[in-house]
């Protein structure tokens, strides 16, 4: 346990002394002793000659007045109840005065059996009242590690520890420097200190001037509010409490590790998805350019025997792998732009005329590419023109890459949500893919080849609209009017 | 006249085959493509090619598991293609028997001389030359223009392997295990004090050596014999 948590009601425990009796104690244990001196008296009224089992009856009245009330009230019964066995029953009745040497060694020894008697039972009461405090105590902390164990946000954390410590303590609060105003002027100091120094500010003692709620702290800026242990047991509710402290104080800890693991995964996944871009990113950009220089060298160095044939198809390569290189420099900045998180642009624009586009860009790009268009007339929608045709021509390029010819771009527009289609005669994205199209992750998965698909991910997103691929065919949907 | 080499290139990607085929038709051989590992392999039984070049990053299977299939039963001459970013991946195809590498992207004329040094026969001469070192090892002697320089026994071995093979890239490990034994294939310091006193020795200006040449991270390479395979 954190010495800094054990309150300084501590320094008070066992004190020795049992706890002082309560008036209602006192008055039930004057009540008993009269009704046991009236049985007594009944008795003899009754059955002439059984003086001897007077000074039991009065003893029963001892016994259950310290079981029933502690140490002190039986000790009080036990005075009693020789006052009255004096007063009413030994010779001569109604004074004090005692006659008989065999009378005052009665008495006497009454009243050290009485006193005994009441001290033990009354012993015995007040340990039973501590064992089940503490039960209660221990069941109280139980309850609270469960339920801080189940919990998952530093809210839920306090919440329970504040419910749990309301049943130790009788009151608690959660302190936080914005939450001062709210307590009272008496407690106001206390708590205020706990925030600023992280010490234990216990209640004042019954009696004394100052805040009746004790102070612990839980975590910078964060303190736990109780009411003050009172009663014979107040140690151990005390120690109960600073445990109470404690446990919450290793709940929040251990979210914030959890929280700080949280991060550092993520930080690490990022740093894989970043090294994964890269690596394919440099097998895209790598690829058109070990054609492109390849072809060049071999045009200069070899041009007296190569064939024409040969020199336009090494100057066809070049021509294309250029295209290829802008492509992927192109999807390259526009990923960047869109991990940017630049607001996109909002125009009027005709989805049939952004997809005609996009067809005509393809078949420049991959010349003798089939690409057909089977749009039924679709409404304007508020969209950014650039970045969807980027798109649709990234899921074109994707479809004739990874599928087969031809390319169909169709489309519809139901309840307000535009549907663009861009399927191929292939089997489609892979599965893996498909989980990857649906997940929040932009950045391309590791093994997928290329970035066309990212942006295109992006860019749905980007305009307010998500790219899917139920059936294996990539489907855009954008809202009708973002 | 003599038949044209045969050269199998493996590639997965298209554009390195289209490119790949014209410049060594154009340069004098033959040759055949294949784009998976599995078809490498068969076309090597069946149409027996004069030399391989071999992507590493095949769709199918490793390059280097090619590799050592084919080391099990041929020492046919095999140039890895490989990106610069696949340092340890090339060590390991030279390690299991690869012959040369070139580094993608490559001038045409840098694959070019690596294939003349690969289809160059080892040379079995009594004395072979390296630069304007001869070296006799029969008689352990080495001389340069007529005056014998003094090289211990691991030097002279040293600079044996590499003239052995002029052109041709030996990475540490080949050449620690040749010339110290299979137990120091791991002492690459212990190389480079070799290489540095080696240098120091036989090279006119060790500080920008032209004999014994440094493939960073990967090895060293004796000097080529025809300037065209520098």
């Amino acid at each position: 346990m954190d010495p800094q948590a054990a309150p300084g009601a501590l320094s008070a425990d066992l004190p020795g002394w049992p706890p002082a009796p309560r008036p209602a104690g006192l008055a039930a244990a004057l009540g008993l002793v009269a009704v046991t001196a009236g049985l007594a008296q009944l008795e003899l009224w009754a059955l002439p000659a059984t003086e001897a089992t007077v000074p039991l009856i009065l003893l029963t009245g001892v016994l259950v007045s310290a079981v029933a009330f502690g140490f002190w009230t039986g000790l009080f019964a036990a005075l009693l109840a020789f006052g009255a066995l004096n007063f009413l029953f030994t010779e001569p009745l109604f004074t004090f005065h005692i006659d008989r040497v065999q009378d005052l060694v009665a008495l006497w020894v009454f009243l050290l059996v009485a006193g005994l008697s009441g001290w033990l039972a009354g012993r015995l009461h007040d340990r039973a009242e501590a064992a089940r405090t503490r039960a209660e105590a221990l069941v109280v902390l139980g309850e609270l590690s469960h339920d801080l164990m189940g919990a998952e946000t530093a809210t839920e954390v306090l919440t329970a520890a504040e419910r749990h410590l309301a049943r130790l303590s009788g009151a608690a609060m959660i302190v936080t420097p914005q939450s001062l105003a709210s307590l009272p002027a008496s407690a106001l100091a206390g708590a205020e200190r706990c925030l600023r120094t992280g010490q234990p500010q216990p209640a004042a003692a019954p009696g004394w001037p100052g805040s009746d709620l004790g102070f612990l702290s839980l975590a910078p800026d964060l303190a736990l509010g109780h009411g003050a242990p009172s009663g014979r047991e107040a140690p151990h509710r005390a120690r109960a409490i600073a445990a109470l402290a404690d446990q919450t104080r290793t709940a929040l800890q251990r979210l914030d590790f959890a929280e700080n693991a949280r991060a550092e995964r993520l930080r690490a996944e990022a740093f894989a998805t970043r090294s994964a871009v890269l690596s394919s990113v440099g097998h895209d950009l790598r690829t058109p350019l070990a054609t492109i220089l390849g072809a060049a060298s071999a045009l200069r160095d070899l041009d007296a025997t190569l064939t024409a044939a040969a020199r336009t198809d090494l100057l066809t390569a070049i021509e294309e792998e250029a295209g290829r290189l802008n492509r992927h420099l192109a999807n390259l900045l526009q990923l960047s732009r869109l991990d940017l998180g630049a607001p996109p642009r909002s125009d009027w624009v005709d989805p049939g005329d952004i997809a005609l586009a996009a067809a005509t860009r393809a078949r420049r790009a991959f010349p003798g590419a089939r690409i057909e268009i089977t749009l039924p007339p679709l409404p304007m929608i508020r969209s950014d023109g650039g970045l969807l045709e980027q798109a649709l021509f990234n899921l074109i390029d994707n479809g004739l890459a990874h599928g087969a010819a031809p390319v169909r771009i169709g489309g519809k527009c139901d309840r307000g949500s535009l549907w663009l289609k861009v399927s191929d005669a292939g089997e489609g994205v892979p599965p893996l893919l498909r989980a990857w199209l649906d997940g929040p992750d932009l950045h391309p998965a590791p093994g997928q080849g290329g970035l066309g698909l990212a942006v295109a991910k992006g860019i749905a997103r980007h305009l307010g609209g998500r790219l899917t691929a139920p059936d294996g065919m990539p489907l855009l949907h954008l809202p009708e009017t973002p | 006249m003599t038949p044209r080499p045969l050269i199998l290139i493996v590639d997965d990607e298209a554009q390195i085959l289209r490119f790949l085929g014209h410049a060594l038709t154009a340069a004098g051989y033959d040759t055949c493509t294949a784009a998976s590992g599995a078809e490498a392999l068969t076309l090597v039984t069946r149409q027996k090619p004069d030399l391989v070049i071999l992507d590493l990053g095949l769709p199918d299977t490793d390059g280097k598991t090619v590799i050592e299939t084919l080391r099990k039963t041929s020492d046919l001459p095999v140039i890895v293609l490989s990106a610069r970013d696949q340092e340890m991946e090339k060590i390991m195809a030279l390690d299991l028997g690869a012959d040369d590498f070139v580094a993608k992207p490559f001038a045409i004329g840098e694959l070019l001389a690596r294939l003349r040094v690969c289809l160059r026969p080892l040379r079995r001469e009594p004395r072979l030359r390296l630069g304007p070192l001869v070296i006799d090892p029969a008689a352990h002697r080495v001389t340069r223009d007529g005056v014998e320089l003094h090289l211990t026994p691991k030097e002279f071995d040293l600079l044996l392997a590499l003239a052995e093979t002029p052109g041709r890239v030996l990475t540490h490990r080949q050449l620690l295990a040749r010339v110290w034994g299979p137990a120091h294939v791991e002492d690459v310091p212990y190389l480079r004090v070799f290489i540095g006193q080696l240098r120091a020795k036989v090279e006119t200006d060790p500080a920008a050596p032209a004999l014994i040449l440094t493939e960073p991270g990967v090895g060293y390479r004796g000097a080529a014999q025809d300037p065209r395979d520098r």
